[in-house]
């Protein structure tokens, strides 16, 4: 019974140490916590925002107790991002870990230990500790997202750092310390989960952005007759062999009126009129009028008269 | 400026099915990123959705 208890007490410290150290993080050159203080203690002292609106400084001085104050605040922000980011990713893994170590020792404990009462009780830990871990599961939130949050974090900081790095090499009338500092902090937000979030809501609002054009003509039987679609079908083959030449020419004199819903359409889908320039464009722009375009019997004569004499 | 533009026809109801999907071939062939029937009551309404030019193009 001694053996099996300290076997337990075993599992368990391993389950405890398992928490420690940055799984997937190397160790750091140097002590984070000791640059930040060190940094800290630096910005806090100095009077360089005081001496940036000194009514006697030159531009020169300007422009270099500029840049110090952002270098700064960039180092500051760098490093406790690192930090951030690595607390994160070391959560979820110990906590795995850690779990299912102290759930196996209570599992085996409870398979060797011999007293009904104990085994009872062992059994009740066991489910405890997979509960936990569970509940923590469900609710931790980040387990999906954090990977996603931080590789947007991460492009999202690159693209504010430009600014400041561009503004860095202009004087300081151009860039002046105001606009570092808001710039600063677009760049701090963007190394925050929120940030990330704004971004990712933002990129996706852009792609969902869709334009919808009803055809309120409807469509018929003869429409959709077997000969009518193998003559389309036909046209579509017979554009797809234009040359580019041939394509923007046929988009440029069309041999049918388009139904201004289409034409709607094809204004929409093309704003930058490169159906005129482009073969590839005009191709796909006629396929798509053919395809959506009336099919009586003279608008198709005038398509396949149009696309033989192209060819 | 949009990223896609959607298209949505009506065929009258008495057309069959397979008459339908082969309009979603055609507008497929013709370069239509999908289309797809979205109600098939009273009318089939078919929606087809394009790329815009100049868009991540």
């Amino acid at each position: 019974m001694k053996m099996l208890f300290s076997l337990f007490l075993l599992f368990v410290l391993v389950a405890g140490l398992s928490g420690c150290g940055t799984p997937g993080f190397p160790k750091q050159s140097y002590d984070p916590d000791k640059q930040i203080k060190q940094l800290e203690d630096v910005f806090n002292k100095t009077d360089l925002i005081k001496e940036y609106y000194a009514t006697n400084a030159d531009e020169a001085v300007k422009k270099n107790v500029r840049n110090k104050l952002i270098d700064s605040r960039l180092a500051l922000i760098n490093l406790n991002y690192n930090q951030f980011v690595a607390r994160f990713a070391v959560k979820k893994e110990s906590l795995d870990f850690g779990t299912e170590v102290a759930q196996l020792g209570l599992n085996l404990a409870t398979t060797a230990t011999g007293g009904e009462e104990a085994k009872t009780v062992l059994a009740a830990i066991a489910s405890g500790v997979t509960g936990t871990k569970l509940a923590i599961d469900k609710n931790f939130f980040f387990e999906k997202t954090v990977p996603v949050l931080i590789t947007t974090m991460n492009a999202q900081r690159k693209v504010t750092l430009a600014p400041l790095l561009i503004g860095m090499t202009n004087d300081a009338i151009t860039y002046s310390l105001s606009r570092a500092l808001s710039d600063i902090d677009a760049y701090y937000f963007a190394g925050t989960f929120v940030g990330a979030l704004q971004t990712i809501q933002a990129e996706s609002g852009a792609k969902e952005a869709k334009a919808e054009q009803q055809i309120t003509e409807i469509r018929s039987k003869q429409f959709v007759a077997q000969a009518t679609q193998n003559r389309i079908d036909a046209l579509l083959d017979g554009i797809s062999k234009l040359s580019n030449t041939a394509a923007t020419n046929l988009e440029q004199n069309l041999p049918v009126k388009i139904n201004p819903e289409i034409d709607n359409v094809v204004n929409l889908r093309d704003p930058g009129r490169l159906r005129f320039s482009n073969g590839d464009v005009a191709r796909q722009m006629l396929k798509m009028q053919i395809v959506l375009g009336r099919r009586n019997e003279e608008d198709l004569a005038a398509w396949e008269a149009a696309v033989k004499s192209a060819e | 400026m949009p990223a896609t533009i959607i298209t949505s026809e009506k065929f009258d109801a008495s057309i069959p099915r397979k008459r339908i999907d082969s309009e979603i071939q055609l507008r497929i062939k013709a370069g239509a990123i999908r289309s797809w029937v979205e109600e098939s009551e009273p009318k089939w309404t078919l929606k087809t959705e394009w790329n815009v030019f100049g868009q991540n193009d």
